[in-house]
């Protein structure tokens, strides 16, 4: 239930009053779930898939990716927490605003949703602890979620007060208790939109970290500059350059009512040559001013378009296609190991019927043959139980998301597509490429098939082109291949000389990692 | 752009050319010799299913995995002029013959749904220009696909070994294989009468093939009758098959998932 301030407009009871300041943080501390109980059956099904299914299978059927995996799909689980508590952050294109400190980023969203309504705190001293996620929603009301994925209801002043005035009061901080802050309004205009108010950038590296976090889960950025800088500083192209990257970037210069026309023309047309020249991709460069909710452009309509082009873009999680990749890396492996024995075996097979040997030796090589058959069949059964354990997953996580009514990517045409090129960033990459071995004496050979090392020999228009010389086998990446996973052409990605390693999946198939 | 046409299974059809020049080469050399006949099939804007076909064949010969087609489509960038250098690059013809063989197996590729667009004469005429081959060496080539289309292959052998170069695969897969491709034809496609095909349908036999294996139980369907028997032959006929045709092997499962009839869209959009 939305609570409603009671406090005058410049009182807040927060700060007022020790009494109602102790109690807003033992509720924030120590909040209890609200989750509905259907919900939080999935949630608890999807833990012990991965708490326990997941850890069995793995200790049963090793694989050297398992702690990856494992850390992988724990991610994926706080995720789906988040989606549970906030479904609208998953059901809408995120536009972040980052900035310097004082570069006015929540005065500019409060110019932007309320018009000028001074909802979000601004104050000259440093304010947005927190990442704050404003969106449209069909009531009022202002969330928190805490670090133990607690989500708890608080009113607009709690919102102030645990943005930094509470820190000044009583000496604590509410940004390593909180997560994020979800303030949901009926008159926010974009319907979906999620705005995000990020922590200014050179704080402090906590709160360094804490905006690249968010800014890196967002599909558009704004980036706030105060003009009074007469140009984008180095440190914020230092900063939007770190976030290692691409996603679609509005320049604004804010604070423009005290500059003539032709000084902001001079400052943005310096701003986009410094991007131009350090290969940063921008959509526009404005000037603004969050004062008189005033846009200076030649056409004045920069931002409105920028906005519609994200708001009427069509959102789709991709939290299945992830349960996919994560769990694509184990089968591969077994997948890998199972053709691997199997080529063995066919090895061993025909040497024994075709070499004139001795009884005994045919006995000997039959009795290893047996064996290998028998931990052929021990993976071919880790496999299938890996393949039910990730239907089981992605079933109750489709449960969750047809609750939530969330739309599901079909994992080839990705809307976000911004984020599966973060998810290549944060993550090494796996690509599927065609393969071929001169001789297969020399993969028997292998003791590991699983990282046979390759080198980069060329990138053309067909693909990456890696050749092994230890093992005289050459793999091919095709460009559709690399675009498809990283969002990247091949030149961006690859260079001439580049180590990768091949994992071996059948005589036509491999793995290659980056 | 062309739409996701179904993937198909890892575990490849059967059908296959037994020789190919290209089959011991590198892997680079083959892909990009895949390249180049995709690309001569889908510069139409349209990959009919006797391309897909014969790229599948042509695929399981050069031992690439089928799985690849739809990439290797997409990756085919057809209005990048760099497509077509880095192919002939890639494959560095140097032998007159390598070279021969890659410019019929193109045209045999491009003729596959008996209509030649203007872009597919286009994208023939930049092979032959990059891989410098003169107008007398051009007419040998074409001369030798009129010769495979008839079926005449005393002369195709004739006329290949003049310019040296091995013509076996081909022979064999418009003797053998390409019949055999054929048995996967669905009968929609064929000449057939609609109203027969019809029946046939309803009755669970879509292909050639299926005809010919169910032969015995066509006649106790009801709505057959001997006219229609007589069409059924006739349509088997055109085809150059009778009802003793031998089709040991079929149906090839994957192979009939590979070509998913009757869900095959390859239009350009």
């Amino acid at each position: 239930m939305t609570q409603k301030s009671t406090a005058p407009s410049n009182k807040n009871r927060y700060l007022e009053n020790r009494e109602d300041g102790l109690k807003l943080l033992t509720q924030l501390i120590s909040a209890k779930s609200e989750t509905p109980n259907k919900r939080s059956k999935f949630l608890r099904d999807i833990e012990i898939n991965i708490e326990k299914d997941f850890l069995e299978l793995v200790t049963k059927y090793e694989c050297p990716y398992s702690a990856k995996i494992y850390s992988d799909l724990q991610k994926i689980y706080e995720d789906i927490v988040n989606v549970v508590n906030f479904p609208n952050l998953e059901n809408t294109f995120t536009v972040a605003v980052g900035g310097s400190f004082s570069a006015g980023k929540s005065r500019f969203l409060n110019a932007v949703l309320f018009k000028g309504e001074e909802l979000l705190p601004t104050n000259t001293d440093r304010t947005t602890a927190i990442p704050t996620y404003l969106l449209s929603n069909e009531k009022d009301s202002i969330f928190a979620l805490n670090r133990y994925q607690h989500r708890i209801e608080i009113d607009e002043d709690a919102l102030h007060a645990v943005s930094h005035e509470f820190k000044k009061e009583y000496g604590v901080s509410f940004s390593h208790i909180l997560k994020l802050i979800a303030v949901e309004r009926k008159d926010i205009p974009y319907k979906n939109i999620t705005f995000l108010d990020t922590p200014g950038c050179r704080n402090d590296i906590t709160d360094d970290n804490i905006a690249k976090e968010h800014l890196r889960k967002a599909d558009y950025l704004i980036w706030l500059v105060n003009i009074q800088n007469g140009t984008i500083p180095q440190t914020d192209i230092d900063f939007i350059l770190n976030l290692d990257y691409e996603m679609e970037l509005l320049v604004v210069f804010n604070k423009a009512e005290n500059k003539t026309s032709k000084e902001i023309s001079d400052t943005v047309s310096v701003a986009k040559s410094i991007l131009e020249k350090n290969n940063i991709k921008f959509y526009d460069v404005i000037g603004f001013s969050s004062w008189l909710c005033k846009e200076y452009s030649p056409s004045g309509k920069v931002l409105d378009s920028f906005l519609s082009q994200a708001d009427n873009a069509c959102v789709q999680t991709e939290l299945i296609s992830r349960v996919d990749d994560v769990f694509e890396e184990f089968l591969s492996y077994q997948k890998s190991e199972i053709e691997f024995i199997r080529m063995h075996r066919e090895f061993l097979n025909k040497g024994s019927v075709d070499m004139k040997i001795d009884d005994k030796y045919r006995a000997s090589i039959t009795e290893i043959s047996k064996k290998k058959k028998k931990e052929l069949m021990r993976l071919i059964e880790g496999e299938k139980r890996a393949s039910i354990l990730k239907d089981t997953i992605i079933k109750n996580i489709n449960d969750i998301l047809t609750e939530l009514k969330i739309k599901v990517s079909d994992g080839k045409t990705s809307h976000r597509s911004r984020k599966g090129i973060n998810s290549y960033k944060e993550n090494s990459c796996r690509f599927e490429a065609a393969f071929q071995c001169r001789d297969v004496k020399n993969l028997v050979s292998l003791e590991n098939p699983q990282s046979i090392k390759g080198v980069v020999k060329k990138i053309n228009a067909m693909g990456v082109i890696i050749k092994s010389d230890e093992t005289d086998s050459e793999a091919i990446i095709m460009t559709a291949e690399v675009l498809n996973k990283s969002g990247m052409s091949p030149e961006k990605i690859f260079q001439q000389g580049d180590e990768v390693t091949i994992q071996y999946i059948t005589s036509k198939n491999c793995i290659i990692i980056v | 752009m062309i739409k996701h046409i179904k993937s198909v299974p890892e575990k490849i059809t059967k059908l296959r050319m037994e020789t190919h020049p290209f089959s011991n080469k590198s892997l680079e050399k083959k892909m990009a010799y895949l390249f180049g006949m995709v690309l001569v099939s889908i510069i139409d804007n349209e990959l009919h299913e006797k391309e897909r076909s014969y790229l599948a064949v042509l695929m399981n010969t050069l031992g690439i995995s089928i799985n690849e087609i739809d990439k290797i489509k997409e990756s085919v960038i057809i209005d990048d002029p760099n497509t077509v250098d880095d192919i002939a690059s890639s494959l560095s013809l140097r032998s007159l013959s390598d070279k021969y063989y890659f410019m019929l197996e193109a045209i045999v590729v491009v003729h596959q749904d008996d209509f030649i667009h203007r872009s597919e004469i286009q994208i023939i005429e930049d092979f032959f220009r990059l891989f410098k081959m003169n107008k007398i060496q051009r007419k040998k080539i074409f001369e030798i696909h009129e010769h495979l289309k008839k079926k005449d292959f005393s002369k195709v052998l004739r006329c290949a070994a003049k310019i040296n170069i091995k013509i076996e695969p081909f022979i064999e897969y418009f003797s053998k294989t390409s019949f055999r491709v054929k048995l996967y034809e669905n009968l929609s496609n064929t000449n057939l009468d609609t109203r027969v095909a019809g029946i046939l349908k309803k009755n669970k036999i879509h292909l050639i093939g299926d005809v010919l294996k169910k032969q015995k139980k066509i006649p106790q369907i009801p709505g057959i009758g001997e006219t229609y028997m007589h069409k059924i032959k006739l349509m088997l006929k055109e085809n150059g098959m009778s009802w003793d045709t031998d089709i040991s092997g079929y149906p090839d499962k994957d192979f009939f998932t590979m070509l998913n009839p009757g869900k095959i869209c390859s239009k350009r959009t």
